[in-house]
C-alpha cells in the first residue's frame, strides 16, 4: 500500500521541484561517494587514506542500506518527476580549474604570509612548486 | 625538482589541503572527461568538448598530477588519513541536514496545499530514516 503510494506520480510547482531535485542530487551523491568507499573495504593513495573501521557484518549492513537509500531516492525523484541537470564538461572543467587556480595562489610563499615569514631557500622551493602547477593550469584554460 | 624542503608546520597544513583538494579536482576532471557513461541520476554531463580537446585536457591533467605529487613528496607534505566511520558520518550528516532544510521548507511552504507538502514529508522522512541508519 504505502510503495504504491510512493510510485504515484504528482506534479509540483517549478520551485519545489528545484529543491526536491538539489535535495536528490546530495543524496545520489553521498550514495556514490560512500558505496565505493566501503566495498573497497579502504583506500590507500599516496595524499590520503581511508582506513577501514567496520566489521564485515556492519559493512554489509551499510551497503545494504545505501542500496535502500538509492531506492527511496529513486522513488522520489520519479513520484515528483524531478528534473535531471545537464551540465556541459567544458563547464565542470572550467569551474574546477578556476577553484584551484584560487587556492594554488593563495599557497605561494607570498599567499602564505599569514602565517609567518618562511626561509628564502623554502620560499623559493614551494613557489617553483606552485607556479609548475599554475603553469599547468594555464595550458588548459 | 628534486630538493628536499621542510615547511613550517602551519604552512606544511596548508599546502598539505591544498593539494588533496587539487587531486579530488583532479579525480573530478578525468572522471567527467574519460567517463563514457556521462550519466548519473542527479545530473547528465553533456559532452561539449571535441576530441581533439578532450585529449589535450585529459594530458593536461596527468601532467597536474605528476606535478601535485612531485610536490606532495618533495615538501614532505601530509597525508589526509581518515577512518571509513568518520567519512560514512560525514557523508551522512551532511545528507541528513540537507534532507532536514529540505522537510522545513516543505512543511511552511504556503505555496502547497497540506495534502500535497504531505505526500513530499512522506518522501523525505523515508530518506531520513535510512540517512539515520547510516550515521
Amino acid at each position: 500500500m504505502l510503495d504504491a503510494r510512493m510510485k504515484t506520480i504528482i506534479r509540483l510547482p517549478s520551485n519545489h521541484q528545484r529543491i526536491l531535485s538539489v535535495t536528490a542530487k546530495t543524496v545520489e551523491e553521498t550514495a556514490d561517494e560512500l558505496e565505493p568507499l566501503l566495498r573497497a573495504r579502504g583506500i590507500e593513495r599516496l595524499m590520503s587514506a581511508v582506513k577501514t573501521s567496520f566489521s564485515e557484518k556492519k559493512r554489509e549492513r551499510l551497503l545494504s542500506k545505501i542500496a535502500d537509500l538509492r531506492k527511496a531516492n529513486e522513488e522520489l525523484v520519479h513520484a515528483f518527476q524531478l528534473p535531471r541537470s545537464v551540465v556541459g564538461e567544458e563547464q565542470i572543467v572550467s569551474a574546477a580549474l578556476v577553484n584551484l587556480w584560487t587556492i594554488l595562489i593563495d599557497s605561494t610563499a607570498k599567499g602564505m604570509k599569514g602565517y609567518g615569514q618562511l626561509e628564502p631557500g623554502v620560499a623559493v622551493d614551494l613557489d617553483m612548486h606552485v607556479h609548475r602547477l599554475l603553469a599547468i593550469i594555464d595550458e588548459i584554460t | 625538482m628534486n630538493q628536499s624542503s621542510d615547511l613550517p608546520i602551519a604552512q606544511n597544513r596548508s599546502l598539505s589541503a591544498a593539494a588533496w583538494i587539487v587531486q579530488e579536482a583532479l579525480d573530478e576532471m578525468r572522471l567527467v572527461l574519460a567517463d563514457p557513461q556521462k550519466l548519473r541520476m542527479g545530473r547528465q554531463i553533456r559532452e561539449d568538448v571535441d576530441d581533439a580537446t578532450r585529449l589535450q585536457m585529459l594530458e593536461a591533467v596527468e601532467k597536474l598530477r605528476i606535478a601535485n605529487d612531485d610536490m606532495f613528496r618533495i615538501l614532505h607534505l601530509k597525508p589526509d588519513i581518515l577512518s571509513q566511520a568518520q567519512v560514512v558520518k560525514s557523508r551522512a550528516s551532511h545528507a541528513w541536514t540537507v534532507l532536514e532544510n529540505c522537510r522545513s521548507s516543505v512543511l511552511y511552504s504556503s505555496a502547497l496545499s497540506p495534502a500535497l507538502a504531505q505526500r513530499i514529508v512522506e518522501h523525505i522522512d523515508r530518506l531520513l530514516l535510512i540517512v539515520n541508519e547510516l550515521r
